[in-house]
């Protein structure tokens, strides 16, 4: 049965049914292309040969005329031997009108013996020449060619002899017959290289045509036959059916599918329009309500936006709150360095009146024991008032003294440059400066058990407004504090990199959750105490940092600490310094 | 008185006929014929010769052709003339003379006509230039061109032809003739035979037996065969192989008549100019024949 398997599964294959009916139609088709063509050449080989042998002939009768003419033996000679010098023609022969044969010559066997042996046989052909003005036939070994011989014999006038009679119509008188003898030897062997070329071609012709054939259905029916797989794989009826009835079920099959599929359709979009008209309704009816509802939105944005305004207010105040603390509590310290050296400067002033009471009249009083008690009392006052040590002292209180001016005078600058924020433009500023004048507005209570640790880098002048960047600094810096709740370290850290500031703030505080480390920069969001925070502190930072064209990131990790990157060009596209908050 | 003869002489001047100006009738036998060159020399020279003059002398002479291909009948021609009472008749051709032959009281001057004298026979109205080369003009020329030239063959038929073999004889005895009798056009290709390495030159003769179409390759034949040079009479001959040809000149033979006719004209009686062999004649040579035949061929001067 398997052996049997290739067979059937070509019987099978459309392709090779295909294949096989086209390769049967060309190779028929090639069979009678050849038959034709070989009778086509051959037809026209031997036309052409008959062509040529009339023309011989002719050519013979012209030029024998004057010796058929005259009977003149002697000129038949080079006509008819020129003739014969044609390698087929093996026989000539002419003839007067009366069927008397003047002259003859041949290459081999009398080929017209049978003919010339028949008198009856002559004339019955000489008739024929006169009839039909020439006369041809072939034998199985050679063609055989008669034409007349004409003598022009037109009635010439004495005026003829020296003029053109153009106008006299031509008379001639038949005056005998050539006939010509040509073997069909080299015939013979044109038709067989016909034959042979002629089959070669269609050999090469078929050859062609068979692998053409196979190459065009091949790719022709890829497609379809990668369908037939498909269907077969599909339906799993491979090697079970032929080709062509599994395609016809199939397409059946897929159209009654589709004429279902259409009726399908038809039902659906007969029931879709009545949907869409409901639907349609039902938007619109939505649409009113979101129109509605957008009203109301509308108005409730107004009422936040003036809500946020106050709390922006608050925060305002907030900070400032909490920059008066700071200012007060700077402001406190240092008037403490000079309250808390001003008694102690009274009292050593009171010791040098003391002292400088006892030298009064000093001068005046001889030299004796008085002077002398007067002496001792004076040293024993120097010992009680530490005279020695009471400029050193004087200046340490003074130096204290000054310490305190300094650190109000540097207050009052900073709060200077804190609170000139509103007329401010773009300048050059050094970005260690802004964070170290930012520093003394922090809450101080926040920072008692803080180290504030600085890792400054080299960072060209920012472009920058600096109270706006103060501001961000303090905030950040602020909420640090907070988050470590008075102890612990914030390093400050800066660089620049590719043309930008880099300043990293990182607290060791309890760090923010993970799912709100993405809202801290959201307006209103705190996770401070109510009444701590207004939650707009980071927002306003993150609005001053864009405006700068810059990036603020945060990165946290609960229980370890924070850390607020903030990135400034060095050199920002300026803009107008109007801002919330 | 005055006016009346101012009249009169206008009258007698009305009545006078175009004395000085000739009505002359050409009847050409057809159109095959190089008769308008001839007939054009003809009138050419007859204006020349008998220039218009007198009273009427504004009209031209007058020149009616009837072409015989148009009339076919003789009767016809001669009606036509009779009624154009015309001073001379021209005839061009054999059949014209022959159309007119009867025609007694017109003179009748007759060009391109082979042996007139069969068809005027006796008649006094009759004169004309004859078609034919005197056979003493043919060797003159043939003389100065081949001197070498001695023997001379040529075929000829007694009826026809005999009386140019004894011209020829009698007016050239310093060359030698081998004349052939043919009896009929069929004995010509064996008679040039006989005459190989007999002759210098082939002379062709205008004679119908043994000169017409159906054997004139005969002679072209011979001649190449035997590098024998042909002396033939006409133009036409050149294209078939002829080396030399000795003919008339068409505008010398019209010039010629139209002497005759003036002479006519002006009062001569037409017996006073008796018929006349041409009186020049044309020589060419087919210089491609020549060299092929290896001629040396002295002088060509046309004539």
């Amino acid at each position: 049965m398997n052996r049997w398997r290739p067979f059937h599964r070509i019987r099978e294959s459309f392709v090779a049914k295909i294949s096989i009916t086209l390769i049967s139609v060309v190779i028929v088709l090639a069979f009678l292309f050849d038959l034709m063509l070989i009778r086509l050449q051959q037809k026209a080989y031997e036309d052409e040969n008959i062509k040529h042998g009339l023309s011989l002939v002719r050519l013979l009768a012209q030029s024998v005329r004057i010796a058929v003419f005259s009977e003149n033996n002697q000129d038949f000679i080079m006509p008819v031997n020129s003739i014969l010098g044609h390698d087929d023609v093996v026989e000539a022969d002419i003839f007067n009108n009366e069927g008397v044969m003047l002259f003859s010559r041949k290459k081999q066997e009398n080929s017209l013996a049978q003919i010339l042996d028949n008198p009856e046989h002559l004339a019955s052909i000489f008739k024929n020449i006169k009839e039909a003005g020439e006369m041809h036939w072939q034998t199985p070994n050679s063609f055989i060619f008669w034409w007349p011989v004409y003598f022009n014999t037109s009635t010439s006038s004495d005026e003829s002899l020296y003029f053109e009679m153009d106008d006299e119509p031509p008379a001639r008188e038949l005056i005998g017959y050539a006939a010509l003898v040509i073997s069909k030897q080299s015939f013979s062997e044109g038709v067989r290289n016909i034959l042979i070329n002629t089959g070669f071609i269609v050999v090469c012709f078929l050859a062609v045509g068979i692998f053409m054939s196979f190459v065009v259905v091949r790719r022709m029916t890829r497609p379809l036959s990668n369908i037939l797989q498909k269907v077969k794989e599909n339906t799993g009826s491979a090697g079970m059916r032929d080709d062509l009835s599994l395609l016809s079920e199939t397409y059946g099959g897929m159209i009654q599918e589709l004429e279902q599929s259409f009726e399908t359709i038809k039902e659906l979009k007969d029931g879709l329009e009545v949907k869409v008209a409901e639907r349609t309704r039902e938007l619109s009816d939505r649409q009113t309500q979101l129109e509605k509802a957008n009203l109301k939105l509308s108005e409730t944005l107004a009422k936040l936006q003036e809500a946020q305004q106050q709390l922006v207010q608050s925060e305002k105040m907030a900070a400032m709150g909490q920059m008066v603390a700071g200012v007060a509590h700077e402001i406190n310290n240092s008037v403490n360095f000079i309250s808390g050296a001003l008694p102690s400067v009274k009292r050593l002033l009171g010791d040098i009146k003391e002292l400088l009471a006892g030298y009064e009249g000093f001068e005046q009083i001889p030299n004796g024991d008085e002077r002398s008690r007067k002496i001792e009392a004076i040293h024993a006052l120097k010992n009680e008032i530490e005279f020695a040590d009471i400029f050193a002292t004087f200046e340490q209180l003074l130096a204290n003294i000054e310490e305190g001016t300094t650190r109000t005078t540097r207050i009052i600058k900073d709060l200077k440059i804190f609170t000139r924020q509103g007329a401010e433009k773009f300048k050059q500023a050094d970005i260690h400066s802004i964070i170290d004048s930012s520093i003394p507005f922090i809450d101080s209570k926040l920072l008692k058990g803080v180290e504030i640790r600085k890792e400054f880098g080299d960072i060209q002048p920012v472009n920058c407004l600096a109270g706006r960047i103060s501001q961000v600094f303090l905030n950040i810096m602020q909420n640090a504090a907070q988050a470590m709740n008075g102890k612990g370290t914030l390093t400050i850290r800066t660089w620049q990199e590719n043309g930008q500031a880099h300043v990293s703030l990182t607290d060791t505080g309890c760090g923010i959750e993970k799912d709100l480390i993405n809202r801290v920069f959201d307006p209103f969001f705190t996770t401070k105490e109510v009444g701590k925070g207004s939650g707009l502190g980071l927002g306003i930072s993150y609005d001053i940092i864009k405006q700068h064209s810059g990036r603020i990131n945060v990165a946290s990790v609960v229980g370890q600490g924070t850390v607020f990157e903030v990135i400034l060009p060095l050199s920002p596209p300026v803009f107008p310094p109007t801002m919330k908050g | 008185m005055k006016k009346t003869l101012f009249l009169i002489i206008l009258i007698l001047l009305a009545g006078v006929r175009t004395a000085m100006a000739y009505d002359i009738v050409v009847v050409k036998s057809g159109n095959e014929m190089p008769m308008a060159q001839v007939c054009q020399a003809f009138s050419d020279k007859l204006v020349h010769l008998l220039p218009a003059r007198g009273i009427k002398s504004i009209e031209p002479h007058r020149f009616r052709e009837i072409d015989l291909s148009q009339s076919p009948t003789k009767s016809v021609v001669e009606l036509q003339i009779r009624d154009l009472r015309p001073d001379l008749i021209l005839t061009m051709g054999r059949n014209a003379l022959l159309a007119v032959r009867d025609i007694r009281e017109i003179p009748i001057v007759y060009l391109l006509v082979v042996a007139p004298e069969i068809i005027t026979q006796d008649r006094d109205n009759i004169t004309g230039v004859k078609l034919e080369i005197p056979v003493r003009l043919q060797f003159d020329e043939l003389r100065r061109l081949l001197p070498q030239v001695r023997r001379i063959g040529v075929i000829y038929n007694t009826a026809h032809s005999a009386m140019e073999i004894q011209e020829a004889r009698r007016d050239r005895p310093d060359l030698q003739f081998v004349a052939l009798n043919a009896q009929s056009t069929r004995e010509v290709p064996s008679l040039l035979e006989e005459l190989r390495g007999k002759v210098d030159l082939i002379w062709l003769l205008p004679d119908i037996i043994v000169t017409n179409p159906q054997i004139l390759e005969s002679y072209f034949l011979f001649s190449f065969k035997n590098k024998v040079p042909v002396l033939a009479f006409s133009e036409k001959y050149l294209k078939s192989g002829a080396a030399i040809v000795v003919t008339f000149d068409l505008e010398a033979m019209g010039e010629q008549a139209a002497a005759m006719a003036a002479h006519i004209l002006l009062g001569t009686s037409v017996s006073g100019v008796p018929p006349a062999e041409i009186s020049r004649v044309k020589t060419i040579v087919n210089q491609t024949v020549a060299r092929k035949l290896q001629l040396t061929v002295t002088e060509e001067r046309p004539q």
